[in-house]
């Protein structure tokens, strides 16, 4: 992934949830997260559709399970 | 959209103000949480420290009506519950066209019932606000839904005039009015249909704003926050053109585009003053040129005399602001400013920062709405003392105008004061709590009572409120004092002394704590206490000047005590006394 809009993820990630990034690699599941509750989930999407001027279909948001796949999902919407 | 989240860190991080805790409840049936960021920092700026609580998911109803749920333990300020039509009548949208009138009808019925149920516990102290329903966005009954007794505008405005009753009969209840707030700014503006799939979550980040920008409008009015004075420049502020050069009949008000715009402008005002607020002037113009405005133009909506005070000079208008604040007893911060000039708006603003300036809009078109949708003038209830006020003022300056020359005693002797003394008067209870919640500087210890907490020490046997109306050859000053004594076994203590500045240096409060101490067992002590405020500096030794003993202080706070034996009530000469 691009470095700079990983950095970008990552400090949104940090500015919204409260959670140790350190902790958090491209496999981990959201649902295994303490903080990552379903409400700071829409919450986050929601930042990063402002942040990026990107929008995520509910499909999309539904299927992105693990970091990675939100991520590469970011990465491709901003490609476009 | 501005960042609430970055605004909300901002502004906790300035430690200088002075900020008043307020505890809101928030409960809902749909998810709320998303308004957090945006109504903290609304709540920061108008000068509260606030703590939110969130209930869980449409389960308000029994949440309130178990007295062991978090929101006893947490006991609220404020309750809101926040209510849509899609969550809050469940499926009716999907199935309205099984249903016939009669099954819709008690089925609304039913839903407005949880919600009196719900807010009837008398353990419930705080004040609740409620949100009326939104109108469905779409009806399968299309075009027609309007018109049918069993389609969903119908339900919706039962539901609504259901909880307006509910609202009549509970004086701690409010109405937030989430359709007209719909209506304004568009539901597909303020809804999120995308995170309502996904979460419930319903407020579009507009949403979110105006909805807690309402919100802080209710809080505020509720803690007596509004302010008192709007004091208005006249030259392109009231009318367009210079009074001085375009004369009289001249300046533009009430004819053309733009005269309409000012028009409305003045009309607005005049209604805020019909509701209690007082009006002033500040201006920079020769008085006989600016005054005949008023008397010569006829399209003019204000008179001269609706204004209580005019400064029509060449001052500064800081110093004429604050002469008018001194000429009316009140504090800088119950004043607002509106002046077209930004070199004028700077002066006040650097000068006086407790003063409220408005941004005076570019284009004139937009003054009137900003005028309507100012926070500062919001009364959640109008007495008589309210409607009154202006009047009042008017006579205070002329009692000001005797006290000029003459000595104190003569001045105090001419004055014809008659006091009338009331013990737990339910017929004033508005009147009563609102004085406890704004009287700054005659107030010994400063608590604040919401009406709910009125009532209940009103009904408390050992608990006495006393009120105090004044009237004199000038007219009419209301009820302007309020004492609450409580008793236990051995002493009497007053929990609060307060009067408004209104009547101060006419011995009115000596004679008022007199009456009272009157009423008390001579066998007990009487005990009391001042805890000091930013304020009320100036009452610091009352007790002591009515010979009570001074026990203690720490911090500021000062414990007094004297067996009432040793208490000679006094009657004082120019006083008069009813009971």
């Amino acid at each position: 992934m691009d470095t700079q809009i990983k950095l970008q993820v990552e400090n949104i990630i940090k500015s919204v949830m409260d959670v140790d990034i350190t902790k958090i690699n491209p496999d981990t599941k959201f649902s295994s997260i303490k903080e990552w509750d379903s409400f700071n989930n829409l919450m986050l999407i929601s930042k990063f559709q402002d942040e990026f001027n990107i929008e995520f279909t509910a499909v999309e948001i539904e299927e992105t399970q693990k970091v990675k796949d939100l991520f590469s999902l970011i990465e491709r919407k901003v490609k476009k | 959209m501005k960042d609430y989240k970055q605004l909300l860190n901002e502004i906790k991080e300035d430690k200088t103000r002075k900020l008043r805790p307020c505890k809101i409840a928030i409960l809902s049936s749909y998810t709320i949480k998303n308004i957090s960021d945006a109504l903290m920092y609304k709540l920061y700026s108008a000068g509260f420290e606030p703590e939110l609580k969130y209930g869980g998911y449409n389960q308000f109803i029994q949440e309130l009506m178990d007295k062991s749920s978090w929101i006893y333990e947490f006991k609220p300020d404020v309750i809101l519950i926040a209510l849509n039509s899609k969550t809050y009548l469940e499926d009716l949208e999907f199935n309205v066209l099984d249903k016939n009138t009669k099954e819709i009808e008690s089925f609304i019925k039913e839903k407005v019932d949880f919600i009196n149920m719900a807010i009837s516990s008398e353990d419930i102290k705080a004040k609740v606000i409620i949100t009326n329903l939104d109108h469905f966005m779409h009806s399968p009954y299309g075009l027609i839904d309007i018109g049918r007794e069993d389609g969903l505008h119908s339900a919706v405005e039962i539901f609504n005039k259901g909880l307006i009753e509910i609202k009549r009969k509970k004086k701690n209840v409010e109405i937030l009015n989430f359709e007209k707030l719909c209506s304004i700014h568009g539901k597909k503006n303020i809804f999120d249909e995308k995170m309502f799939f996904l979460g419930k979550i319903l407020l579009s980040k507009l949403g979110v704003e105006v909805m807690a920008e309402e919100i802080v409008l209710f809080v505020n009015a509720m803690f007596g926050n509004n302010r008192k004075v709007l004091v208005v420049d006249l030259d392109n502020t009231l009318w367009k053109g210079v009074i001085g050069e375009d004369g009289p009949h001249g300046i533009i008000i009430g004819e053309g585009a733009v005269g309409e715009i000012y028009k409305e402008v003045q009309s607005i005002i005049l209604n805020y003053k019909k509701l209690g607020t007082l009006i002033a002037i500040t201006s920079k113009n020769n008085e006989k040129d600016a005054l005949e405005a008023f008397s010569l133009n006829k399209n003019m909506v204000l008179k001269e005399n609706d204004f209580i005070v005019k400064k029509i000079n060449w001052q500064p208008k800081s110093v004429s602001i604050k002469e008018i604040a001194s000429e009316l007893n009140l504090g800088l911060d119950s004043f607002v400013f509106l002046d077209d000039n930004p070199a004028e708006r700077l002066e006040v603003k650097s000068a006086l920062p407790m003063v409220e300036v408005i941004d005076f809009p570019e284009d004139i078109t937009y003054l009137p709405s900003l005028l309507r949708e100012m926070p500062y003038f919001r009364p959640l209830s109008i007495t008589e003392e309210d409607k009154k006020r202006h009047e009042m003022y008017s006579q205070d300056i002329a009692r000001n105008e005797l006290k000029e020359g003459g000595s104190i005693d003569d001045y105090l002797a001419k004055l014809n004061t008659q006091i009338t003394i009331k013990k737990n008067d339910f017929d004033s209870i508005d009147r009563i709590t609102q004085l406890t919640n704004k009287t700054n500087q005659f107030n010994l210890r400063t608590i604040r009572y919401t009406l709910e907490q009125m009532k209940a020490m009103m009904s408390d046997k050992n608990t006495t409120v006393y009120s105090l109306s004044v009237k004199d050859k000038f007219g009419e000053l209301g009820l302007t004092g309020v004492a609450i004594v409580k008793k236990d076994k051995d002493s009497y203590f007053f929990d609060s002394l307060l009067l408004s500045c209104r009547i101060l240096s006419r011995k009115i409060e000596e004679q008022f704590f007199y009456e009272i101490t009157r009423d008390m067992d001579k066998k007990l002590t009487l005990k009391a206490e001042y805890i000091p405020s930013p304020k009320n500096e100036q009452v610091k030794e009352f007790y002591d000047k009515l010979g009570l003993e001074l026990e203690s202080e720490t911090n500021g706070v000062r414990k007094y005590s004297k067996p009432l034996k040793d208490i000679n009530s006094l009657d004082i000469k120019s006083i008069k006394v009813l009971r």
